[in-house]
């Protein structure tokens, strides 16, 4: 069922700046990247990854999104922060690198889903001024946390495609995951596409529709829970 | 020279007294030989819930067991007897209700679920453990939508309470120990679950006493040493002013599908700190070690906030 499915994992645990390096980081993004059912997976380490992937060309010179493009979900395991996931290592110039959500324009190619396993990237104060229309040109959803999340925890990527795997829907794959490896306090989020004659309320990973892209959604939900 | 200078807030008093009953706080070692399917069929709970002769599907993972019938869903945790239960598709039809006015009122709700987790007897009841508060913490699934017309709305779809527990006086701390309930629109409940460690049926060894007499003093000095020690925030020439805003001695419990050898006792540490670089506030939680001879750092978080 997962026949021409595709996944890229980005893992950012070096960051040397102002930023402490997260150490849980590779076991977590290891454990999404070996466990999700589908016919291709990429992995890009503190050696490859770089804030160019999530920015577009046509909004910002520094924009390379060939490999979030290329695959259907994305799953970033990093620092985060409500302006966008920030990245470090060697191919940013071992400094903080930002991914600001208004660079980004998800979707326009194969891209579908972009889950941020990272702080507060999906804050809900003002989240609209943030994850506006623009940002969604194809994309159906984009999970995460409004909070801030435990950087100790090491099995959250494999319960994630595990429940992906099991057929749930993505925003339910989420949460529970969610709930099983965070503190009550904390929260997930979720930012989905709406149109009238397509429903990503019932998204599986299995049965994704890839074929089209949800261009020029009617509404933009957004979707805050306690874990 | 590296300097940090903690300040306490006004709800961050570092504990300095425990019960001397704290080092037979039981850990880990849950023995079992039996599948989960077995430990299913056993489980009390799980009998009450699922009917003989009930038209149920049973599925394992090996680290859970899921029952499915009656459109509903039963999730059993092997490695710690776990649940969590829930109505299915409750969710879409809360999210596809777009009428005014459909969240429960707060106080019925509350009622709803206080009374739910007293008839169905979730908390805990080994000696020792009590609920962190008189009421349990409430969250609520909120979904604020904008159209292209710009015109937004936002509502409350459901809400959840959950509640926290202490061994002794000493918080327990989740995703491991926790109760959570959540109402929907029309009053009902419409998923819980019940994350716990059995703390009745283990050894006390795994677990060792804390060592508490200069424990603010160690908590500063590994507080420090988790800073200069390749966290990237030392500070070169002026004190580090580390702002405490919430400090509490816990027993850190894992999620509900690991069986822990040992619960760690730890200090948590939350508040703010000084960018090196901006001066910008860090929001940061850290659980810090607090047994033994050096006190380690075992998780970390730190976030940049503008």
């Amino acid at each position: 069922m997962t026949e021409g499915l595709a996944v890229a994992t980005i893992a950012v645990s070096k960051y040397g700046g102002p930023l402490h390096d997260l150490t849980h980081t590779v076991v977590r993004a290891l454990g999404f990247h070996s466990s999700i059912g589908a016919a291709a997976r990429f992995f890009y380490g503190d050696g490859a990854a770089h804030s160019g992937f999530f920015r577009d060309r046509r909004v910002d010179a520094a924009g390379d999104d060939e490999a979030i493009e290329a695959v259907h979900l994305v799953y970033f395991v990093g620092h985060g922060q409500m302006r966008g996931p920030i990245f470090s290592g060697p191919v940013a110039g071992n400094r903080d690198d930002q991914a600001p959500i208004a660079s980004m324009r998800l979707g326009d190619r194969s891209l579908r889903y972009v889950v941020f396993d990272a702080c507060e990237v999906l804050k809900s104060h003002e989240v609209f001024a943030r994850w506006d229309f623009p940002v969604f040109a194809g994309a159906r959803g984009v999970l995460g946390f409004s909070s801030l999340a435990a950087a100790g925890s090491t099995e959250r990527g494999a319960i994630f495609a595990a429940y992906l795997n099991e057929g749930m829907t993505l925003r339910d794959a989420w949460r529970l995951a969610c709930q099983e490896t965070e503190a009550s306090g904390r929260c997930w989020a979720m930012v989905r596409a709406e149109a009238d004659d397509d429903d990503t309320l019932a998204d599986v990973w299995a049965r994704l529709p890839t074929a089209a892209a949800l261009r020029e959604p009617a509404a933009l939900v957004y979707e805050e829970g306690g874990c | 020279m590296k300097f940090v200078k903690l300040t306490y807030g006004d709800r961050a008093v570092l504990p300095t007294k425990f019960e001397r009953a704290l080092h037979v706080l039981p850990g880990g070692g849950l023995e079992s030989t039996s599948s989960p399917l077995v430990e299913f069929r056993r489980d009390p709970r799980c009998r009450a819930l699922v009917s003989p002769g009930a038209e149920v599907s049973l599925a394992s993972d090996g680290a859970r067991v899921v029952a499915r019938g009656h459109g509903s869903t039963l999730e059993f945790f092997h490695a710690t007897r776990s649940l969590r239960w829930r109505r299915d598709g409750w969710i879409e039809r809360a999210l596809r209700h777009r009428g005014p006015g459909d969240a429960p009122p707060e106080c019925d709700a509350l009622a709803i679920a206080c009374a739910f987790v007293g008839e169905r007897n979730l908390l805990p009841s080994e000696a020792g453990v009590t609920t962190t508060a008189h009421s349990p913490r409430e969250s609520s699934l909120t979904v604020k939508r904008i159209a292209r017309d710009r015109a937004e709305s936002s509502r409350v779809a459901a809400r959840q309470f959950t509640w926290t527990f202490r061994y002794l006086g000493v918080s327990l701390r989740d995703p491991g120990a926790k109760v959570q309930v959540t109402v929907d629109a029309q009053g009902e409940v419409v998923e819980w679950l019940r994350f716990w460690h059995p703390l009745d049926r283990v050894t006390a060894s795994a677990t060792p006493a804390p060592m508490v007499d200069d424990l603010p003093q160690r908590v500063e000095e590994a507080f420090e040493r988790a800073l200069g020690g390749g966290g990237g925030l030392e500070s070169t020439a002026s004190p580090l002013d580390v702002t405490v805003e919430e400090a509490d001695a816990t027993y850190f419990l894992a999620s509900p599908r690991v069986r822990q050898a040992r619960i760690p006792f730890t200090v948590l540490l939350a508040g703010t700190l000084p960018h090196r670089a901006s001066g910008q506030p860090l929001a940061f939680t850290r659980y810090l070690r607090a047994v033994g001879d050096e006190l380690q750092l075992v998780d970390a978080d730190a976030v940049l906030h503008p």
